[in-house]
């Protein structure tokens, strides 16, 4: 499973404005490793893959993909490099068919290559997405438009998946889906990197799971800690900590990257 | 008979608007912007026209065609540093372009209009019983109608009009999968300017003179009428600058000879009308939410 590091986050520090998002944060993703991020509300989880992706720019440390860095690259530039991100909330093209959605996947592919085979193998994962290819995408279900959006992360080939929530907002037999559809995938030598709330099933699926809050890595799990409530319970909220104190701050910690947000 | 004639023409400037307007609607898609200095693109070829009176048409054409889109590019260029500010910011910006243009128009042509002779014949007209009808007026028809069927094809046939379809939608996200948005922007003002050049060459028949003012008064009526037909979207864009085109013309007709300067006024008014009872545009559905 482990090799040398695909894709290496070094000392990352994250800021919005004078709000520090991210402190210091250093994870390594091997080729084929699936990494969890859980963690609370305003964490700082979206922030990191934002940060990957080249969406938010860091303020200090670096992030490494085979070896070279990221530092200055445009989203467009990362994605074609083959790291592809599935948004949070799906943010697929509502009003483009499913079809251009797909083919919008295939803009960051590096050659048109295998585009067929990797089609099918599309297809295979997700069914609906075939069945209702020539459909305006926004007139999906919500989970249908999930399964849209990994799939048109899959079809530009990446190295490196990286998934923020895929399973937010989905009835229970979707999120199955999904994580059966991870399961295929990380099986297809890709790297995932999956942000979750839902602890216990990410740490469980994950090879390695890490939790963030407050900007900062409190643990790492593998995946035989999933049952064990009272190490998440303690790295989410630190061992002294009683739990509606730290709720509250997550809460405001969202509120302040919603501030700092939305201009951007 | 006299009101088919009235039709007629109101078409004709119906679709030299909607090209103005659709050239308005590709900017605003792709970089959320309102270019106020659109209109400048139409004064300058219209200048370029003036200073080479005489020359061959087949000189001429490409060389106006190459002024106006090498000028949108130049604006795109300017416009770019500030893709990040504040939407007001770049407003003001486009406002301040325009206005630049117009002055040193001034400066070196004067407020004085000048002539720019193109297409002459054009201007010419044939009867079909009582309807006389200008050749400009089929032209334009033509060209408007094969112009934005162009584009029609070209943001759904092609790949980059696809992209810029998704950078229109969503910017971040078509970024993140890969898009050149540079590319798509630059692209956009490229079409905006073939656009504006063809409309250019068809407004001079009807107005052979060029001032300072001449882009901006187009604009700003197909401005409005993208405004009126809703501008979040590129087809009832195109139709508003084709609705105040041709109520422009028909309400001329319409109106005694005496009446005419209330042009304007009669226009405006059922503009304000518009707006209130349809203020997310005339041409505009009822926006769909569909979050699940």
């Amino acid at each position: 499973m482990t090799g040398p590091a695909r894709l290496e986050l070094d000392g990352l520090h994250v800021r919005y404005g004078s709000v520090p998002a991210l402190h210091g944060i250093s994870i390594g993703v091997s080729g084929g490793e699936v990494v969890g991020i859980v963690g609370p509300n305003g964490a700082g989880k979206t922030t990191l893959l934002s940060a990957i992706m080249g969406m938010v720019s860091w303020s200090g440390g670096d992030i490494r993909f085979r070896g070279r860095s990221l530092t200055r690259c445009t989203p467009d530039q990362v994605a074609r490099q083959g790291i592809a991100l599935v948004p949070e909330g799906r943010q697929i093209f509502g009003d483009l068919t499913v079809d251009e959605n797909l083919r919008l996947g295939m803009v960051a592919r590096r050659g048109r290559d295998g585009v067929h085979a990797d089609l099918e193998v599309v297809f295979g994962l997700f069914p609906i997405v075939h069945e209702y290819r020539h459909r305006t995408a926004g007139l999906l279900s919500g989970g249908q438009q999930q399964q849209l959006a990994i799939a048109r992360a899959l079809i530009a080939s990446p190295d490196v998946l990286l998934l923020d929530e895929p399973s937010l907002g989905l009835a229970p037999a979707m999120i199955d889906i999904v994580f059966a559809s991870l399961d295929v995938i990380r099986h297809s030598g890709r790297s995932i990197v999956i942000v979750e709330q839902r602890a216990q099933r990410t740490i469980a699926f994950a090879d390695r799971t890490f939790v963030l809050a407050g900007g900062r890595i409190r643990a790492e799990l593998g995946s035989t800690d999933a049952g064990h409530a009272d190490l998440l319970r303690t790295s989410y909220f630190g061992p002294e900590a009683a739990a509606p104190e730290p709720v509250r701050r997550g809460v405001e910690a969202r509120r302040a990257k919603r501030n700092h947000q939305t201009p951007a | 008979m006299r009101y088919v004639q009235y039709f007629i023409d109101a078409v004709a400037l119906g679709s030299l608007y909607s090209l103005v307007a659709l050239g308005i609607g590709l900017i605003f898609g792709v970089m959320r912007l309102i270019n106020l200095a659109q209109g400048e693109l139409l004064m300058v070829g219209g200048y370029t026209l003036f200073a080479t009176n005489g020359w061959s048409v087949f000189v001429r054409v490409p060389l106006v065609l190459l002024v106006i889109v090498g000028l949108a590019l130049l604006m795109e260029r300017a416009f770019r540093r500030l893709r990040s500010a504040a939407p007001a910011t770049m407003l003001v910006m486009t406002f301040a372009v325009s206005f630049l243009l117009r002055s040193i128009a001034q400066k070196r042509w004067s407020a004085q209009g000048k002539s720019m002779n193109i297409f002459s014949g054009l201007s010419h007209a044939f009867t079909v019983g009582q309807l006389r009808i200008r050749y400009v007026t089929l032209v334009s028809i033509a060209v408007g109608g094969v112009l934005l069927l162009g584009v029609n094809l070209f943001l759904n046939r092609t790949d980059i009009g696809l992209q810029m379809r998704a950078v229109a939608s969503d910017r971040r996200i078509a970024q993140a999968l890969g898009v050149r948005t540079n590319r798509v922007v630059v692209t956009a003002f490229a079409l905006s300017g073939v656009l504006a050049t063809a409309a250019l060459l068809l407004f001079v028949p009807q107005r052979p003179t060029v001032t300072p003012d001449f882009g901006l008064q187009i604009a700003i009526v197909a401005l409005i009428g993208v405004v009126v037909g809703g501008m979040d979207r590129l087809a009832p864009a195109t139709f508003g600058g084709f609705s105040i085109g041709f109520a422009n013309s028909m309400v001329f007709s319409l109106l005694p000879t005496g009446q005419r300067v209330f042009l304007d006024s009669v226009l405006y008014g059922l503009v304000i009308i518009v707006l209130l009872l349809r203020p997310q545009g005339l041409f505009q559905r009822e926006r769909q939410t569909t979050r699940v």
